[in-house]
């Protein structure tokens, strides 16, 4: 498990000014002593005579609620009961500047920790993830395709792939009624155009409806890359990974559109992502762009009554659909490496494992043998089943692979922000592009 | 004489009022909304009904539910850090700066400007630094790497120099002639004087504590060393969004040091009788 | 810095005889046993670290030695001027109105408001609400669809308002949320300083018949310069390093107008981990908020003008 490459490009250590402060700092601090209720993570005990097992525990970061990780921990431990998983769950943002922090220091906690899938590249870049290549081998057609390739970072794996994702149009048919609207079909093949969408989201809207249509990460890449790819402006990075074009016709049309739908009101400026679902759900939306996994909550809507569209696309555009996930990751300085894959192998590529985390958390599983056990098993997704797996193999484009994504997203973000609170599409994203092209010009 | 008094008290009661109820505007939707169920929160924004400041069913589920999920143990740490914090530091504080305004010594302006230094100093720009030299001294996840980075305020410093600066020197300079000790000076004649900037000092080594969120995210990590505002961080997730528990829990945390200042308001509300002096 | 009250030394006021030696090393050492804990804790928690960030802000992120490289970048970004300049804008705007604010509740509160405990009280919980939910609820309350303001606003027939979503108002929007946390917790300290002033001055005043506005400016100001100082220095500290709203709700916009210096250290430290970056605009925020601070400390001289 070496990753010589890596370390040369961790970010410099401060360990030897930080031995001096030890050593003038550390009488003091232990005359104020106060008893540790440390818990961390013990060393293995791999290395151990071979009659005794020790207990090895693994630390596990994520953004995602406990009780998610409940259902594949639990399988985990019942069949390799010498490991504990430790599970934290920490706001994504927070996430990142943990791991910054813990494993960028060489802290050998956490163990095991959720990468998002776009930010792989910058994680490796970073040295924050372990080269798992070897000892994993090839897993194509074990999980699906798009997932792996977010996972690999120059013909190396460095996380397996958990879960994806994709979007659906929903829509709220009592509003629709009101303003006499044709509900859009479920079929793929006759996937409704945004064009038409915004015909309808306006009839709605005069009929009644507080909002004729909404995103759900209204303001976020991994919901609008959609829009520029449907009007064939590619991702916006390429063909090189830190090569950027944001200023095409096809991304101002794209933006214009967007930027329209709140500047004439159809859509709700001042909302950020958290609460969009909650609008929808408490039927003040007619048009809602979101994830499947909204459909519990919609369901045990008291109300609403809603129905499932395919993911619109521009006339005459490509029909895509956002996707990818989550992949888990190791923690290059971790103590536990070997009980950390295995807990990585059992809960990406053992189909019992797979099935138990895609229980926990409503994502579709990367891992393909779980994926119709999954649907089988998720009452609320029946009818949506069929529309999710295809979305998944035929139109879903992932995000773009660049070290510098992770800027990349933020400025697109704020760019998005201002378009959807009015500036001129142009000169945002002409903006958000020289914002980036700054930032990226500190990356090696 | 009654025209007097009405004037006396109902202009400034109708100013305190004005700024505090136009100030209490958020925080009333904040409290309402932890009383009602999670579906009407965000329910009657949009359009903007009554019904979003005057809620229709109202319940406890939420803190219920909230204090089911261990949230008791959390506000519990947070309270003995916050309070270890105060205890340590109102004393460490207090001393370096009665030595900063009481005794004359040579470059006392040089470590007077070392604390201004200090508090110039955006906590975040040094967390990670910090966290990697705590962690390195094998002090992560432990109460110690929790209080002593909020122990030396050196806004507490300054705040309680600028008040004994104008502590009359003649009671000092009595007591030096009778023999005191600095430290009695200090502990006698200073402390008892200072109340109101004390508790204004201690309510801020408090406060930093009490609202501490990316230092403990990065020193511990252990569920029994949890924080309340970090544990308020898991309703805000990828996909849940419970504000009715996170409103609870805010309202909690909001509420506690309110708690903690208001039988202290007596030494607010009661101006220091300088008998000494004459 | 204030008028420095005389050391109680053991010296009489008036005497011209030089302190004998033995007397200075008692100070000294006395002072030294009473600043030692604080200052070492200091020293260790904020002192060390800060040069530990300086040291880094002449490095790459691989920890090789590149000279004023960060510097030159930052200073030649336009973006980063733009941050100063956003940053300068809301503090030209939010001190003086907290300060005001601040005082007027002090002064209400200490002169006479009924139930002066509860006016403390209640405007000091903003301070203590976690920052993750201030930022929903001023969210909600800011929406430009029938937000709670806009509705108050719409009650008394004005017009809506954009708040957070329009460049020139986002600034002023942010204005009033730190507004909110900061006038009754500066207000506090007032409050305290205004307690202070000695009874029989101010009975002295009124039997020489000036009026409120008088006793306040000739006499009660100029007694609580201490806290006053306190409360100016403090309270432009905390605002020249404040970002929190910025990062919850706004991350530099709309079109940057709340693009603040310390959110622009956050965003290169914990999101893009660019921490030479990140150290070197520290490096450069720290010099200007000295500087500021240093002036305020000169205007707060004995027969100085109040800033």
């Amino acid at each position: 498990m070496e990753n010589k490459e890596v370390l040369q490009k961790r970010p410099f250590s401060r360990r030897p000014l930080i031995r001096l402060v030890a050593v003038v700092g550390s009488v003091l601090l232990f005359a104020s002593g106060c008893s540790a209720a440390s818990t961390t993570a013990d060393d293995g005990g791999e290395a151990a005579a071979p009659e005794k097992i020790e207990q090895v525990v693994i630390t596990f970061v994520g953004p995602e609620a406990a009780e998610a990780m409940t259902p594949v921990i639990e399988a985990f431990e019942a069949k390799n009961p010498h490991i504990t998983v430790e599970y934290e769950s920490v706001p994504f943002s927070d996430l990142n500047a943990l791991l910054q922090s813990r494993v960028g220091s060489g802290d050998s906690d956490p163990d095991v920790f959720t990468a998002d899938q776009p930010r792989i590249a910058a994680l490796v870049d970073q040295g924050l993830l372990l080269d798992i290549t070897s000892e994993v081998g090839d897993i194509t057609g074990v999980v699906i395709q798009s997932s792996l390739d977010a996972s690999t970072v120059d013909g190396k794996l460095y996380a397996l792939p958990i879960s994806t994702s994709t979007q659906v149009l929903y829509y709220n048919k009592a509003l629709l009624d009101a303003g006499s609207v044709e509900y859009p079909s479920i079929s793929p093949s006759d996937r409704i155009t945004w064009e038409e969408v915004r015909a309808d989201a306006v009839a709605a809207q005069s009929a009644g409806a507080e909002f004729g249509l909404m995103w759900d990460q209204v303001n976020r890449y991994y919901q609008l890359q959609p829009l520029m790819e449907s009007m064939g402006g590619g991702s916006g990075i390429g063909p090189d990974p830190l090569e950027i074009n944001v200023t095409s016709d096809s991304w101002v049309s794209a933006m214009t559109f967007y930027g329209d739908v709140f500047e004439s009101g159809l859509g709700a400026r001042g909302v950020p992502p958290a609460e969009t679902q909650g609008m929808f759900a408490a039927g003040q939306i007619a048009f809602f762009v979101g994830g499947p996994w909204w459909m519990p909550l919609f369901q045990g809507s008291e109300g609403l009554e809603f129905g499932v569209a395919p993911h619109p696309y521009f006339d005459g555009g490509e029909e895509v659909t956002p996707t990818g996930a989550w992949s888990w990751g190791i923690n290059p300085n971790s103590d536990n490496p070997e009980e950390a894959l295995a807990f990585l192998k059992f809960a990406a590529l053992d189909p019992e494992g797979a099935l138990a985390t895609a229980q926990g958390f409503p994502l579709p599983p990367a891992n393909l043998a779980t994926f119709d056990s999954y649907y089988s098993e998720n009452q609320s997704l029946e009818g949506v089943a069929g529309l999710i797996s295809y979305e998944l193999e035929n139109t879903s484009r992932i995000r773009p692979r660049t070290v510098g994504y992770v800027q990349f997203e933020e400025f697109m973000g704020v760019a998005f922000e201002d378009i959807r609170n009015g500036s001129d599409p142009l000169t945002a994203l002409q903006q958000a592009e020289e914002a980036i092209l700054q930032a990226w010009s500190r990356i090696g | 004489m009654s025209l007097r008094k009405l004037t006396r008290n109902f202009i400034p009661t109708v100013v305190a009022a004005f700024i505090t109820l136009v100030f209490m505007l958020p925080l009333l939707w904040l409290v309402i909304s932890a009383f009602r169920p999670e579906e009407d929160i965000f329910r009657y924004l949009s359009p903007f009904e009554s019904q979003a400041i005057i809620p229709s069913r109202v319940t406890l589920d939420n803190f219920v539910a909230l204090f089911a999920t261990g949230f008791g143990r959390q506000i519990f740490n947070s309270i003995f850090v916050a309070l270890a914090a105060v205890a340590i530091g109102l004393f460490l504080n207090s001393l370096a700066a009665f030595a900063l305004s009481a005794i004359e010594f040579r470059g006392r302006g040089v470590v007077f400007s070392a604390v201004v230094l200090s508090f110039l100093i955006p906590f975040e720009s040094i967390a990670i630094p910090l966290s990697d030299g705590v962690r390195a001294l094998g002090l992560g996840d432990t109460y110690f790497a929790l209080i002593a980075p909020g122990v030396a305020n050196g806004f507490a410093i300054f705040l309680l120099r600028q008040f004994f600066l104008e502590v009359p020197k003649d009671l000092a300079e009595a007591a030096r002639m009778d023999g005191a000790s600095l430290w009695r000076i200090y502990w006698s004649i200073y402390l008892p004087l200072s109340k109101a900037p004390m508790i204004g000092a201690g309510l801020m080594i408090f406060l930093f504590q009490w609202s501490a969120y990316l230092w403990p995210l990065l020193v511990t990590n252990s569920p029994s060393m949890k924080l309340a505002p970090i544990a308020l961080a898991q309703f805000l997730g990828e996909r849940n969004f419970d504000a009715g528990q996170m409103f609870a829990g805010g309202l909690v945390l909001a509420i506690i040091p309110i708690l903690v200042i208001v039988p202290l308001q007596r030494y607010f509300t009661r101006s220091v009788a300088m008998t000494g002096v004459k | 810095m204030p008028v420095s009250n005389e050391a109680v030394s053991g010296r009489t006021k008036h005497s011209s005889a030089p302190r004998s030696p033995s007397k200075v090393t008692q100070n000294l050492l006395a002072a030294i046993l009473f600043l030692a804990p604080a200052i070492l804790l200091m020293f260790l928690f904020r002192l060390v670290p800060i040069a530990t960030v300086a040291w880094d802000s002449f490095r790459s992120s691989a920890g090789q030695w590149v000279g004023l490289e960060n510097f030159v970048f930052l200073l030649g970004s336009p973006s980063f001027r733009d941050s100063l300049s956003a940053t300068l804008i809301f503090n030209l705007i939010v001190n003086p109105i907290q300060i005001a604010l601040a005082f007027l509740l002090a002064l209400a509160i200490v002169d006479g408001a009924r139930r002066p405990g509860l006016w403390q009280s209640l405007n000091l919980m903003p301070v203590a609400v976690p920052l993750a939910v201030s930022a929903i609820v001023w969210g909600v309350a800011m929406r430009p669809d029938s937000g709670i303001l806009n509705s108050l606003l719409a009650a008394v027939g004005l017009p809506n308002q954009a708040w957070l979503t329009s460049p020139e108002q986002a600034l002023w929007s942010i204005v009033l949320i730190a507004s909110w946390v900061g006038v009754g917790y500066w207000a506090l300290f007032l409050v305290a300083g205004l307690h202070q002033v000695d009874h029989s001055l101010l009975e002295a005043a009124k039997i020489d018949g000036a009026g409120y506005l008088r006793t306040l400016f000739s006499i009660r100001i100029p007694l609580i310069r201490g806290t006053l100082g306190f409360v100016l220095v403090a309270d432009t500290v905390v605002n020249l390093l404040l970002f929190a709203p910025v990062q919850m709700l706004t991350r530099g916009g709309p079109e940057g107008s709340t693009s603040f210096v310390m959110f622009d250290i956050y965003r290169n430290a914990f999101v893009f981990r660019d921490l030479p970056l990140a150290a070197a605009e520290t490096f450069l925020l720290v010099l200007i908020v000295t500087a500021i601070v240093a002036l305020q400390f000169r205007f707060m001289k004995p027969e100085g003008a109040k800033k």
